[in-house]
């Protein structure tokens, strides 16, 4: 369940930006590792639990979004989500050969000092939170000048410039408020392995699965990602679990693959068929979102 | 200096083999409108493909790319109406859902390969494949030479095909202007599954001859996918020769960065040259 709650977190952060905006960030996974490396160098220099630090996590992954990101979020389609990959990649070589961040071993973090009952169901409700939270800030965006400004954006980029509207700023505000959850999640997730190295907290796999349940779920409207992190978490510790990690990836890359011809999502079906009925049993017609 | 000297040669060898991995990319993105980023892990499938005719059957990779090309090239027929056409007909940026397509693609494949070979690496062993020749006074690993060779006659090849038959005309011809192309009579949408199952058929050779070079593992397309994706986007999508100058450049960069820096700083330079030159011009250095 936590790690359920750990992926609604954010593949809905990751909405912000690669589904209202449609810029897909195939990197956010660079954003998760600062925010876990943040939390972890506090606690091992300054002694601060990272389950008060973790927004500070979020924080200096938002200032890195804000520095790097001006350059990135000008370049459009997959340039855009090549250049985001390759900052993932760059920061995580980077870490791997700092011996100040404990290089490719990374670092032991001391675990909190109480039974593993009550551990476990600590970071869950640290996870709900953040669900929570990603969900909330989502939902809010989407219903905000913001999310018009990043929707208008998808439809035409050059039409919401000619309106007047700074798409550059609006994207690179999209783009540090997604990274700001991510580091947040990435804070407490270093915790809870309780080792933060490149090859756990830079993993591609959570960079690509983050996305693929935003994208599966519909990440057009906010409760599309929460749908998508609860099936696809499901079918995939399921297929690992009886048939091997393999077999589940594959069904991930299948997924990514079906995405391509729904982009609406589970969502963008469902709202198809509700609408369908409607109009059957003579009701309202939908608004063209 | 005689070190210096001979990985400047095998650099360009690399260079050469490379080139054969990249133009296919480079015929889908510029020609196409397809941004494939399973180009290599269908190279890498191909490598493995070869590996598992030469230690079962002993053949030869040289004869095995005879034989995967063309079924590759099949494949790509098949896939074009069945998964691509869909996704670049209609669609705002082609390029970024055919991009999403092809990642899934490639996740789909290097877990297949690592369910059927095992993740360990695997080498493809040839008599000629450790044997040192010497060329023009340089003396190179023996399947360096026939890697950069195929790569060498499929780049040439296709830029003779492009510029020389009346199909690549017409395939020049839809990529720069679809719609005149189409007021002269030429079937845009025969000549963009064409150009899709050639880059297809052309990744099988480019990934057996980078499967002779290297130790290679499921993941090994992703390194592969990278370079190729620098290569392209130095020459610009649709430039044959370009493709052909820039893997040079790139194979230098490889091979001196390989004898005189260590394996880490390697990578650190191949991405932070692709993510300066993306973001700097994206759409080539010389376009």
């Amino acid at each position: 369940m936590t790690v359920i709650f750990m992926y609604i977190a954010l593949s809905e952060s990751w909405t912000i930006l690669g589904g209202y905006a449609g810029y897909v960030s195939f990197g956010h996974v660079a954003f998760f590792g600062i925010g876990a490396y943040t939390t972890a160098l506090l606690l091992l220099h300054v002694g601060v639990n990272p389950l008060f630090s973790f927004p500070l996590g979020g924080v200096a992954a938002a200032l890195f979004a804000a520095v790097v990101g001006y350059p990135i979020v000008r370049l459009q389609g997959p340039y855009f989500s090549i250049v985001t990959l390759l900052v993932a990649l760059l920061t995580s070589l980077v870490v791997k050969n700092t011996p100040a961040l404990g290089g490719t071993t990374g670092l032991w973090l001391p675990l909190p000092d109480m039974p593993i009952e009550l551990n476990r169901t600590t970071f869950y409700w640290f996870m709900l939170f953040m669900a929570l939270v990603a969900t909330g800030v989502t939902a809010w965006v989407e219903n905000s000048k913001l999310g018009l400004g990043l929707m208008a954006i998808r439809q035409n980029e050059a039409v919401a410039e000619a309106a007047g509207a700074n798409t550059t700023y609006i994207k690179l505000a999209a783009l540090v408020l997604s990274a700001g959850l991510t580091g947040m999640v990435g804070g407490i997730y270093g915790y809870l392995r309780s080792y933060v190295t490149p090859e756990i907290v830079f993993d591609l796999n959570i960079g690509v699965t983050l996305f693929l349940m935003a994208l599966f779920g519909g990440c057009r409207r906010w409760q599309g990602p929460v749908l998508g992190a609860v099936i696809l978490s499901v079918l995939g510790e399921f297929l690992t679990l009886n048939i091997g990690e393999e077999i589940a990836r594959i069904a991930y890359g299948l997924c990514l693959v079906l995405v391509v011809f729904f982009p609406d999502g589970l969502v963008g079906i469902i709202d198809k068929i509700t609408v369908n009925r409607k109009v059957a049993f003579g009701g309202k017609h939908a608004v063209e979102r | 200096m005689g070190m210096l000297v001979t990985s400047l040669a095998s650099g360009l060898l690399l260079g050469c083999a490379y080139a054969g991995a990249a133009v296919g990319l480079s015929l889908a993105m510029g020609m196409a409108r397809v941004f494939n980023l399973a180009h290599t892990a269908l190279g890498l499938t191909c490598g493995y493909l070869a590996y598992f005719l030469l230690t079962t059957a002993g053949i030869d990779p040289m004869v095995a790319v005879g034989l995967l090309a063309p079924l590759m090239f099949l494949a790509g027929l098949a896939l074009w109406p069945t998964l691509f056409r869909p996704t670049v007909r209609g669609v705002a940026d082609p390029a970024l859902s055919t991009s999403i397509l092809t990642l899934g693609l490639a996740i789909v494949l290097e877990n297949a390969l690592s369910k059927v070979w095992t993740p360990n690496p695997r080498i493809m062993s040839t008599p000629y494949s450790n044997q040192a020749i010497t060329l023009f006074g340089f003396t190179v690993q023996g399947s360096l030479v026939v890697a950069a060779v195929l790569g060498l006659l499929l780049v040439l090849g296709l830029h003779w095909f492009l510029n020389r038959t009346f199909i690549g005309l017409a395939i020049q011809a839809v990529a720069q202007e679809p719609d005149g192309a189409r007021l002269v009579g030429i079937r845009a949408e025969l000549v963009s599954m064409l150009v899709f199952a050639l880059s297809v058929g052309t990744a099988a050779i480019g990934g057996v001859g980078l499967a002779m070079i290297y130790s290679f593992g499921p993941a090994s397309y992703f390194d592969w996918l990278l370079t190729v994706l620098l290569i392209v986007v130095v020459g610009g999508a649709g430039a044959i020769l370009g493709t052909l100058i820039s893997a040079l450049g790139v194979g230098l960069v490889l091979g001196l960065g390989g004898a005189l820096l260590p394996q880490a700083w390697n990578s650190l330079i191949l991405f932070g040259l692709l993510l300066t030159i993306l973001l700097l011009r994206p759409y080539g250095l010389f376009k």
